[in-house]
């Protein structure tokens, strides 16, 4: 399971503002640190943790919306988009998953029994791995767009104090 | 009266205040979704109380240092809990609903193995909602959503239009 990187200590006093610039300056740091793993499609657990990172990020653009203004909607938007992707690879690699599981576990079946659903299952954990594979190629086509529009930048700023005065 | 949205939320105003009343919108999210969820069988019930919950636990992730640790990190854990017993049954309800795809485009060949699939999935589905139940009626029981109500009262709101979905009411 994810766990998210620790926040700074944050102030109660302190403006609502100035919390959600450290909070945004972590969940940016976590979700950008996974940019080394997106393109290894065997990386599932990994990219799981991305997609968990997404998550953390834009629900945190959105709870301390009033702060971000205009370019963190833009940025959840884009962001929504890149969850998306990653929740479709997701749900291939469940399937996949439990679909090999339910083929090694024919032998408890009576014999003509797993001889009828056999090939069901055979044939839709292939589709389902060819499906994964496109579905992983639109997260990386999704994370390169993203840094094409230098998201990561954008958030950053975001993230960082306004100048005093 | 509208009630107030995070989006609404002054900048300048001390977290503490602002995370009191942006969690209280969440619990509130919450709460409201739950009946449906415990009445029916509609997937899209289990989902929105999941997603509140997500957006429950993203605010009470970061205001921690906020309250006092006595009783907040039991509604934290609390808060987690509502998260993972709605994951179990959603989890299955989107892989269902991919399957009933599948099944209406396989050949006759392959319909048993998919059917067998399904047929897995609904036992564990429905073993996965006995658990979801009992525990957001233990909730009830336990007082929870009085004492998520007491501790993070709802805040008064503004009649200015919202941008952001974490709207409870109107």
């Amino acid at each position: 399971m994810s766990r998210s990187l620790p926040l700074p200590p944050l102030d109660p006093e302190a403006s609502l503002a100035a919390n959600a610039r450290r909070v945004l300056a972590v969940r940016v740091d976590e979700l950008f640190s996974y940019a080394p793993v997106i393109p290894d499609a065997d990386a599932s657990e990994a990219l799981h943790d991305a997609r968990i990172a997404a998550k953390r990020l834009r629900y945190t653009l959105e709870l301390f919306s009033s702060v971000y203004g205009d370019e963190g909607e833009r940025a959840i938007e884009r962001l929504k988009e890149l969850q998306e992707d990653l929740g479709q690879l997701h749900d291939h690699d469940v399937r996949i998953a439990l679909i090999d599981e339910k083929l090694s576990r024919l032998g408890d079946l009576p014999e003509a029994e797993a001889d009828v659903v056999r090939p069901g299952l055979e044939a839709l954990v292939e589709r389902e791995r060819r499906a994964r594979a496109m579905a992983h190629a639109a997260v990386v086509k999704r994370w390169r767009t993203l840094e094409r529009q230098k998201v990561l930048a954008r958030l950053t700023a975001l993230a960082t104090e306004p100048p005093p005065g | 009266m509208t009630a107030k949205r995070s989006s609404e939320f002054d900048p300048d105003q001390p977290f503490r205040a602002a995370m009191r009343d942006a969690i209280a919108l969440q619990w509130a999210a919450v709460w409201k979704a739950m009946p449906e969820v415990i009445a029916g069988e509609d997937p899209e019930a289990v989902h929105k109380m999941r997603v509140a919950s997500r957006r429950l636990r993203a605010a009470m992730d970061v205001a921690t240092d906020c309250f006092p640790r006595k009783w907040y990190r039991p509604l934290h854990k609390t808060a987690k809990a509502v998260t993972r017993a709605l994951g179990d049954v959603r989890d299955r309800d989107v892989q269902l609903a991919e399957l009933a795809g599948e099944r209406e485009r396989a050949s006759d060949t392959e319909r048993p193995g998919i059917d067998y699939l399904i047929a897995g999935i609904r036992r564990d589905r429905k073993k996965a909602r006995k658990a979801m139940i009992r525990f957001l009626d233990r909730l009830d029981a336990d007082g929870i959503p009085k004492r998520t109500k007491r501790r993070f009262p709802r805040p008064k709101g503004g009649a200015k239009k919202s941008r952001r979905a974490t709207e409870v009411d109107s």
